[in-house]
């Protein structure tokens, strides 16, 4: 190595679910997330590490089953490697699919690119009394092998010794041998000038696939397909793939054992998950259990941190004199703030509940049940993951939706996203919750879930019979197998979840409190400027029960939805700067039956600033941001209204 | 027969995989090739998408998708 360079780049490629983005965290200990449902990495990200001196920069690449399809992730996977090929590739095989995962495999060895292979998940193949043995298949592939597993670290060094030992490998392209008359068309279209990589691209793609080509090189290309047609039933991509997996078995056959079929624990939890009449309701039980757990299990380290702000208030109130900064500290800043910190532990444990879901493989399952109302409805079994993302934060919900390709199902999931109440709503409906409904806390809860759920299908099944429909995407879905979350993992995501919160907590919420407490506190003689606002636009929201203060709070919770309970906190200043203070003021003020409408509103009227501009750039125009926006005003309107006038009936 | 046809506990063979191209491409892409031995392994509640077994791998398929799936039965 003469040219030794001080830094290299790493892109990892793999089938989806195989353990990449696990890998790539370890590697780089970037905190991300692994999905279990395919496509959630659809763009690419990138770490560092720097290892014996050397500093290797890391590509994930989004998860993909071919270099030759035409679906989003599989174009940004092949034009990166054409465009800017990185020095060294590190392919994640999952050990359990062997044979699938090693076509992609092939392809990236025919294209010549220097490739080192990681086998992961060992683990769980020798749990099934099964072996690869990894000296024999890095024969067969003349590339080097290493096992490794996404949730232990005890194999990284050795991986990067690897990767260090192949920065500079020198790649053969692999030959298969394909059919007779496919290797003509192979040679015909070399003759043209294509090599022989992008002869076999070409046609396992039907004519996409490969880039830059002459027309008569393109010319040539459409004649062997059409020959190949008039002489195969099979497509060219069938051809080609026995091709790969005749080179593939004649691998396998050397190197490792023969499979059995799912395990025990995998068929047993599938015969319930997915079971035709048990599989619904096991679904919904689980989702009221998750919004059940989040509120109960939540109110313990929610009930010490109350505690905590509430002796900090104290403390200032008693050491500071009387000013108007104490005011602002003790009634503006700590109130707001502290009455949305308060929320933590449930906003934590509702994205760990999310993030068990994804990971252990729950969510594609879910995906299979629900297809067939998703269908009704213009949408179709891959919505969903969007969709209960939503829970979490509309905002990478959104993002999320680029998986789905028709452009009419994307927009629908799109506009229906804000519906799925997501975790800044979660501290009005448990403060409300708690006050009004003590005893059913947790089913109110989950009612208001529901509902927004309704609601977005009935929005969906409207925008369905509107918006014009465009060829309809079939819906093809691996399910990955069962998998126990790493304890690793999911930490990393709960952690960075919280950090997400405690950040926005720093930043609007308190820029938010200080905001409505000066509202609140201006002018000092005569009627504050925010109970003048509120007075004004009160008439408005006068159907609903609500006065002058949840008027304010609801306008107040369009910069972020969390802001709507630091602003009930501020404007309801009690004596006691605790919840149990607001929540006897609250509960005086308000009927019950007000209560439950003011959480339905909060529930359906409009995004959020940060959700707002995503629909925006999602949807490439304020025109669905507007729609958006409206639409959740006029429903709020609406659904309060008839909340309050039935509840008003019963309560 | 189609694998739609294809009843539960009955096990099969990929006979041949038709359909537009972009959907045969998919298929091949996800190991969905002539010559797999295929099985039901569930179907939801309306009898639409059902999930297969295909080689050793799960896959969910709506009966559009599944109909372009020749199989032939096994005893």
């Amino acid at each position: 190595m003469s040219d030794a360079r001080s830094s290299y780049t790493v892109a990892l490629i793999g089938n989806p679910n195989c353990g990449k983005t696990s890998l790539f965290n370890q590697l780089t200990g970037a905190r991300q997330r692994t999905g279990n449902m395919a496509g959630v990495t659809v763009t690419s990200r990138e770490g560092h590490k720097t290892w014996r001196g050397v500093d290797f920069h890391f590509i994930d690449l989004p998860g993909i089953y071919s270099l030759a399809n035409s679906r989003v992730e599989e174009m940004v996977a092949r034009d990166y490697l054409i465009e800017t090929p990185p020095d060294l590739i590190l392919n994640v095989v999952d050990a359990n699919n062997l044979a699938r995962n090693l076509a992609l495999t092939s392809q990236i060895l025919e294209q010549g690119l220097p490739v080192v292979i990681a086998l992961n998940m060992l683990d769980e193949l020798e749990k099934q009394g099964d072996s690869v043995d990894l000296s024999e298949l890095s024969l067969g592939l003349a590339k080097p092998v290493i096992g490794s597993d996404g949730r232990s670290n005890s194999h990284i060094s050795a991986l990067m010794d690897m990767l260090l030992d192949n920065v500079d490998q020198q790649a053969e392209p692999l030959l298969i041998n394909y059919e007779p008359h496919l290797e003509q068309a192979i040679t015909s279209l070399e003759h043209a000038g294509l090599t022989r990589w992008q002869s076999v691209r070409w046609l396992e793609s039907a004519g996409e696939g490969v880039a830059l080509l002459s027309d008569d090189q393109r010319e040539e290309g459409h004649r062997a397909l059409a020959q190949l047609a008039s002489r195969h039933d099979e497509s060219p991509a069938e051809m080609v793939a026995e091709g790969r997996y005749g080179y593939i078995h004649g691998l396998l056959h050397k190197s490792s054992s023969e499979h059995q079929d799912q395990s025990a624990a995998d068929h047993w939890l599938d015969s319930i998950a997915l079971n035709r009449w048990l599989g619904i309701p096991v679904f919904i039980l689980l989702l009221w259990v998750m919004f059940e757990a989040t509120f109960t299990l939540g109110s313990y380290p929610a009930d010490w941190i109350d505690a905590g702000v509430s002796w900090v208030g104290q403390q200032v109130g008693a050491f500071m004199p009387e000013s108007l900064l104490k005011n602002l500290l003790v009634e503006g800043l700590i109130a707001g703030v502290g009455g949305v910190l308060v929320f933590l532990p449930n906003v934590v444990l509702l994205f760990f509940f999310i993030a068990l879901l994804e990971q252990s493989g729950y969510m594609a399952r879910a995906a299979f049940l629900t297809d067939n109302l998703m269908s009704k409805v213009g949408l179709h079994g891959k919505a969903f993951v969007p969709l209960v993302m939503g829970f979490g934060c509309n905002v990478p919900a959104i993002m999320s939706a680029r998986t789905i390709e028709e452009p009419r199902a994307r927009l629908i999931t799109i506009l229906i996203n804000p519906f799925m109440s997501c975790s800044a709503r979660l501290p009005v409906y448990v403060l409300l919750a708690g006050i009004f409904f003590t005893e059913h806390a947790g089913t109110v809860l989950f009612g208001l879930y529901m509902l927004g759920i309704l609601v977005a299908f009935a929005i969906a099944a409207l925008l369905a019979r509107t918006i014009p429909e465009k060829h309809d995407e079939a819906f093809i879905m691996e399910l990955p197998p069962w998998r126990f979350p790493s304890p690793r993992s999911m930490l990393l995501h709960v952690w960075d979840k919280a950090g997400d919160f405690l950040r926005k907590i720093g930043g609007v919420i308190l820029v938010g409190s200080i905001l409505i407490w000066l509202l609140q506190s201006f002018p000092q003689q005569g009627t504050p400027w925010l109970e003048q606002l509120g007075h004004f636009v009160a008439p408005l929201f006068a159907p609903m029960g609500f006065g002058w203060q949840e008027t304010v709070a609801l306008l107040s919770g369009f910069i972020a939805k969390e802001v709507i309970a630091a602003s009930l906190v501020v404007v309801y200043q009690t004596d006691m700067n605790d919840m149990a203070g607001l929540q006897a003021a609250l509960g005086s003020a308000l009927a019950p039956a007000s209560g439950l409408a003011l959480m339905v509103f909060t529930l359906l009227y409009m995004p959020c600033l940060a959700t707002i501009a995503t629909i925006r750039r999602e949807t490439g125009s304020w025109r669905w941001a507007g729609v958006s926006v409206m639409m959740g005003l006029v429903l709020a309107w609406i659904g309060a209204w008839l909340v309050y006038t039935l509840a008003s009936l019963w309560l | 027969m189609t694998l739609t046809q294809l009843k539960a506990r009955q096990q099969a063979r990929i006979k041949a995989i038709a359909g537009p191209e972009p959907l045969r491409q998919r298929l091949v892409a996800l190991g969905v090739l002539k010559g797999l031995q295929v099985s039901v392994s569930a179907t939801s509640l309306l009898g639409n998408p059902r999930i297969y077994f295909i080689g050793k791998q799960q896959i969910c398929l709506r009966s559009a998708e599944a109909g372009y799936i020749e199989v032939e039965l096994q005893s």
